[in-house]
């Protein structure tokens, strides 16, 4: 039957054929039809037009893209985040990062970005960073009399740092599909992180500040934040065994986060804060549930990476760029395609799809292989705040209730502050120190 | 002997009365349970290995191997409970403003390309894993053949077409009865 069919269609002009195998894939895409599908399906239909690639290669695809060690870190780091956001933990890390930042203006918009941030060290992810400062802030910052427009766009812009600040699960997809050290790609988000977590604060004092929004019951006291890293202290020793056992060589990825799981159960459980096992059900059915979704949509943006690659579109896009000739256009120009593709598409696609058609051009302009990951990445979080496709916008809509065009449009203040940033190591990449070792 | 099958058949083809019944929580959480004690399970093979080659010096061979045979059996029954959930990542600015039927026009769109995708991985998958069987290779460490790991694939697909056949006749039976079926986030239709 597949052969009848590659054979009905063996006199369509390959030209033709794409144009609208890839127009029908946007129509799904636009209608609603879950993303792996609309991948899927472009996959088939590149197989039936160019026979290059069997059928059969989704099946070897299916199994071997996941037959690799460091990918059996990615349901290990959720399922770390999962259990602290049901333990005790997350209310210590609260506590903390109102001691750190809550004495600045705008007192709770300032606590929940540190939150996102020590959040991001814990969970690897963008949208379970911001669905759990969204949910732990939300009502409190509206009691406190921020917009609600603002502190939805505040939190979404939080929620970024998620793939930037070490362990990120993005970080571990990307090692592994374009074969580059995840520990690398770790100890290069930990510069560009911290400066956007910087940013994020600046630009949220300095609009609370005009506002006058917050309060100011808080005050610095060195002693308080002692106390509060006191209390917060299996969190943060958790954060130590997941990035200290990576950075010293002594564990793998998967095996910190096995072994960070190991300590925040016995640790909580030593505390006394643990009286049934139902946290770990719903941990676990929570890291499920968002492992079925990254996993397919991993597979199939590989099956459309493969073909993008037989049609050599990598060199098409970056010869047509690289025509530009004087490198601050050619800089400008990747600068927009990375943001435009990053608002557009879902992270793990634009990062599978857009970053080796890009990848040429960044290494022309002199950007090592690490350090474009780095880069690519930053540009994949601001993704997280524009629309059409901007993840965290839809979280924080659905948890206030807030049109999620106007919380772009509260966000756009974070937006140019990343976008800053952005611009900051794509021109200076030799900033960050810790990429180049 | 007709009513009882009428009976069965009600019950089919209505989430709310199946999860009354005996099979009901399994069948709503089939994947999960196998698929979260496969997690548990490697995370802990993981642990014991880091903290054996800690203590030792030594670590168990089968360790690794084991781990990602079990991840890739954990993603791909990930999918299939995604399906039940009716959670898989999509764009919802147009489809949350769908009528009932469009709504129910677009569920179709998406079970053809469900049937499609999974029909392909699952039928090419059965060769592939003869050929896994054949070659007689095992799960270093260990007596376990390693088409075990390679199952994970056409189980997992195969589970994903049940799931699919399953929301096929529920929404169907939804929809023809007048519920509604329109997008919202939260909910899995008929439940």
């Amino acid at each position: 039957m597949i052969s009848a069919l590659q054979t009905s269609v063996a006199g369509v002009d390959p030209g033709v054929a794409l144009v609208g195998l890839t127009a029908f894939a946007v129509v799904l895409f636009v209608i609603g039809v879950p993303i792996l599908l609309v991948f899927s399906t472009w996959a088939i239909g590149f197989s039936l037009f160019f026979p290059v690639f069997s059928l059969r290669n989704m099946a070897l695809v299916s199994y071997y893209q996941l037959w690799t060690f460091p990918l059996t870190a990615v349901p290990l780091f959720i399922l770390v985040g999962a259990l602290v956001n049901q333990l005790r933990i997350a209310r210590d890390i609260v506590e903390m990062s109102r001691a750190v930042a809550g004495w600045l203006p705008g007192s709770s918009a300032n606590t929940a970005l540190v939150t996102a941030g020590v959040f991001s060290a814990i969970t690897g992810s963008n949208a379970a960073t911001t669905a759990s400062v969204g949910e732990a802030f939300t009502d409190e910052l509206n009691e406190e009399g921020y917009d609600p427009v603002f502190s939805a766009a505040t939190i979404a812009a939080g929620g970024t740092l998620g793939i930037i600040i070490p362990p990120s699960v993005l970080f571990i997809l990307y090692g592994v599909t374009f074969n580059l050290s995840v520990t690398d790609l770790f100890v290069a988000g930990i510069l560009p992180g911290i400066l956007m977590l910087g940013g994020l604060i600046a630009t949220a004092t300095v609009i609370s500040y005009r506002q006058d929004y917050g309060t100011t019951e808080y005050s610095f006291s060195f002693s308080a934040i002692f106390r509060s890293m006191f209390r917060a202290r299996n969190s943060l020793l958790a954060i130590v065994l997941l990035l200290g056992g990576i950075f010293t060589g002594l564990f793998t990825p998967s095996e910190s986060a096995s072994i960070a799981i190991l300590f925040v159960v016995t640790a909580e459980f030593l505390s006394g804060h643990i009286d049934d096992l139902d946290f770990v059900t719903e941990a676990v059915q929570l890291t499920v549930y968002l492992v079925g979704i990254i996993i397919p949509v991993l597979i199939t943006s590989i099956m459309i990476q493969q073909g993008l690659s037989f049609l050599s579109l990598q060199d098409a896009v970056s010869n047509a760029i690289l025509t530009l000739d004087a490198p601050i256009l050619v800089g400008a120009a990747l600068l927009v395609v990375m943001l435009l593709s990053g608002s557009i598409l879902a992270s793990i696609p634009n990062m599978i799809l857009t970053a080796p058609l890009l990848a040429p051009v960044a290494f022309a302009l002199g950007i090592s292989p690490l350090m474009w990951g780095v880069i690519f990445m930053i540009s994949d979080a601001i993704g997280f705040i524009t629309p059409p496709y901007g993840l965290n916008l839809y979280i924080m809509s659905s948890i206030t209730d807030i049109d999620y065009i106007r919380i772009a449009r509260a966000a756009l203040p974070y937006f140019f502050v990343l976008t800053s940033i952005l611009v900051l190591f794509f021109a200076f990449p030799e900033l960050n120190v810790l990429a180049a070792g | 002997m007709a009513s009882t099958l009428r009976r069965y058949v009600r019950t089919a083809l209505d989430p709310e009365r199946l999860r009354e019944t005996r099979i009901g929580r399994f069948e709503r959480n089939a994947e999960l349970y196998l698929g979260g004690t496969l997690l548990v399970v490697y995370g802990l093979v993981i642990g014991f290995s880091v903290i054996q080659r800690t203590l030792t010096g030594e670590q168990a061979l089968w360790a690794q191997e084991s781990a990602i045979g079990m991840f890739v059996w954990v993603a791909w029954l990930s999918v299939a409970y995604v399906i039940r959930n009716e959670d898989h990542l999509r764009f919802t600015m147009v489809l949350s403003g769908l009528s009932n039927t469009g709504r129910y026009l677009v569920y179709w769109i998406e079970w053809l390309c469900w049937i499609v995708f999974a029909g392909v991985v699952f039928v090419y998958s059965l060769p592939v894993f003869g050929t896994f069987l054949s070659r007689g290779a095992t799960i270093t460490g260990t007596g376990i053949p390693d088409a075990v790991t390679y199952l994970a694939v056409t189980v997992g697909v195969g589970l994903v077409l049940f799931r699919v056949v399953e929301q096929m006749l529920w929404v169907t039976h939804a929809f023809r009865r007048g519920v509604d079926i329109t997008y919202d986030a939260d909910e899995v239709v008929g439940e």
